[in-house]
């Protein structure tokens, strides 16, 4: 009786021990090191031919300070029924009010300089290649003063190897404006590329 | 001296106790002698011997007095009093008195197998015993090659099983192929039968075996014997098992943080805004820590909780619904006996199985009460009665559907499941958690109460000849209720608020064509549904069959007539005006607008007339023809009728006296044919030639109320007939070694001609569809191979090892189709074809994206292409990817790239014997298979924006370095979106759903007859036994038995393994 008792608990245990099911594991590879470098030019659309070199000025390790920062929405409530609304400040805009900030993740990663580039002073866009083994952004880049330079085709992001295009203002002024900073880097931040950008002014063709 | 006296005094007296010698001679039921039959001495297991080659055994027993034990495998072990015999002979017979290597039931009776020229298979009840299945169905599942028993819904208590013959017989497009089942010669169900009243199960599978059952049997014929009572003792029988199942193979769904990543993918990867920021991220972090609760009230609007993907907890939803355990039960308890006169056999069986879902109150509870008495009144009359009560009881929350399965998979996983302990609401559930719909939203309850009555009585006038009347009666009420009651969730100032029951549907509430009724009911709205239904079967059975033996030559002769009268009747009436929820009932009233009412009749009625014959000549050449004629009320008046003749021959070689030296070799080669024409008339309408017009609410308001309207009526046919299926078989028996090694091969053709489809299209203007007609034409080709072996080693060891392997291929071989779009049938399609693209690859980058779109335009199946999409191949050489026309003659860069036909279905069991212990595992699988979960989002993650199922298989999806959740350029899945770029039907997402599963093993352990107990306990047997304990499959995600819902490929109830303990008892 004994050795069948144990008989049959062995059996239920192999059976128990049959039963487990794998869980597939994420495959994601999280040591893969994200590169990126950008093309040896940028290129006129409307001539190829006409080239602006982009070569590498300094190469240096910048840290990385994540933040975000906790919202509060303010609304107005009824109690006859109306949906709640929001209030609107001076400047036309609903008031949020940032209630605290929190900072964490600090990261070490590389600022590659690139030399500046001087744009012509006719409405043109350029485009450059960039090689990239991970997603990269490319903000439209912000200036000082009024906005003259513009994603092309409003790309500001791609995975891979890609292409991306800037498109510039006609300036009439006499003195050279800029520098405006370029940024393309990838989606971990690991690699940032920064690109002074000028445009000539008449001055510069005498 | 003295010593050596004593000691031969010893040796006489020792010899004198076993001084008895027996010999003889071990027979089965065909007269030959068996080799390797077990004889013990009763009372002394010690000693016993085998019988030699030529079945002769000797033994020494204690005394002239002693029983002796005769056992063998398939056989009824026989104890046999000596009373001084020295020599005796042995019979054997098999248990029940069918040796069913020698005999097969066939339609209205039995034949040998030797002599039998169709392609029928006979089955004991082995198959079924001490296995802790649901119902008989279940158990037959690749027992018989060509009866194929399929299920893609999973496991749910009650759920129906596909049964079907040879395959698919018509297109289910105005009628049906299933088989007929008839159990003890009436029509029944055998998802509701006692499986363990069963005694042996036959199917008849082609033309000569079912035409005798005429226009009820063109796809085959599954005959079910039930247990009888034998002429011996009084034997009270009872079994009982206690089950344990879990369900398998079910998904795992990703956490929280690694959810709101890949859902940010998905819209990134789109061109849009991510939904998670990183706020709500690091709230999932921290609910994932242990550091909220999940959710708060919402801030837009302060009195509701945040919901949908607004809310940051991580929860697997099927972790949080499904037991990890459940428990069942089975009893069932026979008594049989009787004597030379009178024998009975009484029944009962208990089933309560109870549901996967935690929250669910959910149980299928089956009672089966059966007897049967047989009167023998002398040598010229004997006369049986059968009784069955069947009762079942499903019960489920009315929110547990298909819907259900749908609604789990796309459960926010960032959704919690019970809302905040420091709020009013505190431990109560999320209402989009689906639980409160599960508990307090209402029920539903199919009960079936079947009672059927069968009596026959069979009258032999002369030696040979036989006359039965079989009268059969089945009344059937099937009672249904359901209830939608009101379900609220606690605001977060403590007020309530009602929500649906069946979240994501509109209010509704239609009545179908078919009575049914349709309904989405509104928050906060009492639903009450109550169906009654009856039916009433009736049918008579007249035949006489007469044998006649001269010289060589035999002859069997049947003749008879059939009638069958079908009758239902179902009123549904239901009501969302319900006064008091815990107690409904229909409110009486008038012109509610809150009510609903269907009632429906139908009756169909057949008769058939039929004849047979079967010749053998010195059993070695066989001939059989039968004709049958059915009339059938389904049909127009002067269309009622038809004629079904088949024929079948067969020649027995190893009974020719140029096989005698072969013989003991090979003692059964048979060679058959057999063609037979047999009709359909399992129209899915009773009246497929009359005019049908139905009554519903109109779109318009007459005095103040939705009228009435009766639309017009759809165009008829007064042409529609029977389908006709010709049946051809070639056929192969063999046994060897005395039946030790048994086999059979089969080869048929099935044609179904005159097959309902529709008719040429009709113009548009004229505003309806052209009825349907008989211009279709379906072919079904296939092969089934069956081998066997069992062997006895010695008196304690016997072992068998057998397998079945069958597959068929459909083919449309005639169907009017104007345009031949593939979506739909057409000539020279395969059934179960699948029709997509053929893939590529991922490109890597955007630049290899756009390298590729430069030749090849992809725009006819989405945009915003890049590195990570998939690359779909141009196969017509246009420069584009597209499904063109959707036709034959223009399939665009669509291909068949598979078929879900399931393919070389087979099994195999391997049994052994050892003493008191046996052993039994039963295999069984499909060799091919292909499936596409066409536009599933638990198979692709997400299949639009609000489609999305996230398990962890869906994690291996296109990523670039840098990714958060890794780089994984080498993916299964290109990169997420919720549009469908990257999940269009094609070869690379063909799935193949072929498996071999582990469907049943099983330790027993006898009570040996040498114990004590072995006095008061005839046979007593406790066993370990367990159901699908293991699979082997390729298919992602899913079980290979649950891949399919009415939601949608990918949304079924679980398939679940078992584990059980029982008992069988024998008094």
């Amino acid at each position: 009786m004994k050795k069948l008792v144990w008989g049959l608990g062995l059996l239920l245990s192999a059976g128990l021990f049959w039963s487990c099911e794998d869980t597939p594991e994420n495959p994601g590879d999280f040591n893969a090191k994200a590169e990126l470098t950008m093309g040896t030019h940028f290129w006129a659309l409307s001539d190829p031919s006409r080239t602006y070199p982009l070569e590498i000025e300094t190469r240096r390790d910048t840290v990385y300070k994540y933040r975000y920062t906790i919202n509060d929405t303010v609304f107005e409530y009824f109690n006859d029924g109306r949906d709640s609304t929001y209030v609107y400040g001076p400047d036309g805009k609903p008031i949020v009010n940032v209630t605290d900030t929190f900072y964490y993740s600090l990261k070490k990663a590389e600022l590659v300089v690139m030399k500046p580039i001087y744009l012509e002073n006719y409405s043109d866009t350029v485009i450059a290649q960039v090689f990239t083994n991970s997603r990269w952004l490319a903000k439209q880049p912000t200036p000082s003063g009024s906005q003259w330079l513009f994603n092309y085709n409003s790309t500001e992001s791609g995975g891979g190897d890609s292409e991306f295009g800037l498109r510039n203002d006609r300036y009439r002024g006499k003195n050279m404006r800029g520098p405006i900073y370029q940024y393309v880097f990838t989606s971990d931040s690991m690699i940032c590329v920064q690109i002074p950008i000028y445009q000539k002014g008449s001055a510069d063709y005498n | 001296m003295k010593k050596y006296i004593l000691s031969l005094i010893c040796i006489f007296i020792a010899a004198y106790a076993m001084a008895f010698n027996v010999t003889g001679v071990v027979y089965e039921p065909s007269g030959e002698t068996v080799i390797g039959a077990s004889v013990i001495e009763k009372g002394k297991p010690a000693n016993g011997t085998s019988t030699n080659i030529d079945g002769e055994f000797s033994l020494n027993v204690s005394s002239p007095d002693a029983t002796i034990i005769v056992s063998y495998i398939g056989m009824e072990t026989q104890e046999v009093k000596l009373q001084g015999r020295s020599k005796i002979e042995v019979k054997l017979t098999t248990a029940g008195g069918i040796n069913l290597d020698e005999v097969v039931i066939v339609g209205y009776g039995q034949q040998k197998k030797v002599n039998a020229t169709g392609a029928v298979k006979t089955i004991d009840n082995k198959v079924l015993e001490s296995r802790p299945i649901s119902n008989a169905v279940q158990g037959l599942q690749g027992a018989v090659a060509g009866l194929n028993i399929t299920n893609d819904r999973g496991g749910a208590p009650g759920q129906g099983m596909n049964i079907n013959i040879r395959g698919v017989g018509n297109l289910g497009d105005g009628s049906s192929s299933s088989p007929l089942i008839l159990i003890d010669g009436m029509e029944g169900d055998l998802s509701t039968i006692n499986p363990n009243d069963i005694e042996n199960v036959s199917v008849l599978k082609d033309a000569a075996a079912a035409s005798i059952y005429g226009s009820r049997a063109p796809f085959g014929v599954i005959l079910v014997t039930t247990k009888s009572g034998s002429s011996k003792a009084t034997t009270i029988s009872y079994s009982g098992n206690v089950r344990m199942a879990q369900p398998i193979n079910v998904p795992h769904m990703v956490n929280g943080y690694e959810a709101a990543l890949m859902t940010n993918d998905a819209y990134l990867n789109y061109g849009g805004n991510p939904p998670y920021g990183s706020v709500q991220i690091q709230k999932i972090l921290d609910f994932m820590a242990g550091l909220n609760e999940g959710v708060t009230e919402s801030s837009w609007d302060k009195n509701h909780w945040y919901k949908d993907q607004a809310s940051w907890a991580s929860t697997d939803w099927y972790d949080v619904h499904l037991k990890k355990l459940v428990v069942s039960q089975e009893h069932n308890a026979s008594l049989s006996g009787g004597n030379d006169k009178v024998n009975y056999y009484f029944s009962g069986n208990y089933l309560n199985q109870n549901g996967l879902f935690k929250y669910a109150d959910e149980k299928y509870e089956r009672l089966t009460l059966t007897g049967k008495v047989n009167i023998t009144f002398n040598k010229y009359a004997t006369f049986n009665w059968t009784s069955r009560i069947i009762s079942t009881d499903n019960k489920k929350p009315s929110a547990l559907n298909d819907l259900f399965y749908h609604n789990l998979g796309r459960r926010y996983i960032t959704l919690p499941v019970t809302l905040p302990s420091d709020s009013p609401a505190a431990g109560t559930y999320h209402y989009q958690s689906l639980i409160p719909a599960l508990q307090d939203g209402g029920d539903q309850i199919q009960k079936t109460q079947s009672f059927y009555n069968q009596a026959s009585l069979v009258v032999t006038p002369l030696d040979h000849w036989q006359i039965h009347a079989e009268i059969n009666s089945r009344i059937e009420n099937n009672p249904y209720t359901r209830q939608f009651k009101p379900v609220y969730q606690v605001l977060p100032d403590g007020s309530t608020e009602a929500f649906p029951v069946l979240e994501g549907l509109t209010d509704k509430h239609s009545v179908n064509d078919n009575g049914t009724f349709n309904v989405q009911p509104s928050a906060g709205e009492n639903y009450f549904e109550r169906l009654e239904s009856r039916s009433n079967y009736f049918s008579t059975n007249f035949y006489t069959d007469y044998n006649w033996k001269f010289g060589n030559n035999e002859f069997t002769f049947l003749l008879g007539m059939q009638s069958e009268y079908y009758h239902y009747d179902r009123l549904r009436a239901a009501s969302w005006n319900v006064a008091i929820p815990d107690t409904p009932f229909i409110p009486s009233t008038v012109g509610d607008k809150q009510s609903m009412v269907s009632d429906k009749k139908g009756e169909w009625s057949s008769l058939g007339f039929f004849g047979r014959i079967n010749y053998n000549y010195d059993s070695r050449y066989l001939f059989e023809v039968d004709l049958r004629t059915d009339g059938a009320s389904r049909f127009p008046s002067n269309k009622r009728w038809g004629w079904f003749p088949s024929f079948s021959l067969g020649w027995n070689v190893a009974q020719e006296k140029f096989w005698e030296d072969l013989y003991k070799t090979v003692n059964l080669l048979k060679v058959r044919g057999s063609y037979g024409t047999l009709g359909n008339q399992n129209t899915n309408s009773y009246y497929p030639y009359y005019q049908s017009m139905y009554t519903s609410g109109g779109d318009i308001i007459l005095g103040g109320a939705q009228a009435t309207v009766l639309p017009m009526f759809s165009p008829f046919t007064t042409n529609i007939t029977w389908e006709r299926i010709e049946n051809v078989n070639i056929g192969l028996d063999l046994g060897m070694f005395n039946n030790r090694l048994t086999g059979l091969f089969e080869w048929f053709q099935r044609t179904t001609k005159d097959m309902v489809g529709p008719a040429k299209a009709l113009a548009g203007v004229f505003g309806a569809n052209a009825p349907k007609t008989n211009n279709a034409e379906l072919r079904t080709r296939g092969w089934e191979v069956e081998l066997a072996w069992r062997d006895n080693i010695n008196r304690d060891w016997s072992y068998g090892i057998s397998g079945t392997l069958s597959d068929y291929k459909t083919k449309v071989t005639k169907y009017d189709s104007p345009d031949n779009r593939f979506s739909e049938w057409y000539q020279g399609k395969d059934y179960g074809e699948i029709w997509g693209y053929k893939w590529l690859g991922i490109a890597q980058s955007d630049a290899e994206m756009r390298e590729y779109l430069s030749k090849v335009d992809q725009s006819a199946i989405g945009d915003k292409w890049g590195g990570g999409d998939v690359m779909y191949q141009d196969l017509n050489g246009d420069g584009r990817v597209n499904g063109g026309s959707g036709t034959l003659d223009d399939p665009g860069d669509k291909v068949i790239i598979g078929n879900n036909t399931p393919r070389f279905a087979y099994s195999f069991t391997l049994e052994a014997k050892w003493k008191f212990i046996d052993f039994r595992a039963y295999f069984q699988g499909i060799g091919k298979r292909d499936f596409m979960f066409s536009g599933s989002s638990p198979f692709f993650g997400l299949a639009g924006e609000w489609q999305r199922s996230l398990y962890k298989e869906h994690l291996d999806y296109f990523r670039f370095v840098g990714a958060d959740l890794g780089a994984n350029t080498d993916a299964y899945y290109g990169r997420l979106r919720i549009d469908h770029n990257n999940i269009q039907d094609c070869d690379h997402f063909l799935q193949d759903a072929s498996y071999l599963r582990l469907k049943n093993i099983q330790i027993g352990f006898s009570l040996p007859q040498n114990t004590r107990l072995a006095k008061y306990i005839r046979r007593a047997r406790l066993y370990v036994s367990g159901e699908n304990l293991w699979t082997h499959t390729n298919l992602r995600i899913f079980d290979p038995e649950a891949i399919n819902g009415d939601w949608g490929a990918g949304k079924a109830y679980p398939q679940y393994r078992t584990w059980s303990i029982g008992l069988e008892m024998t008094f």
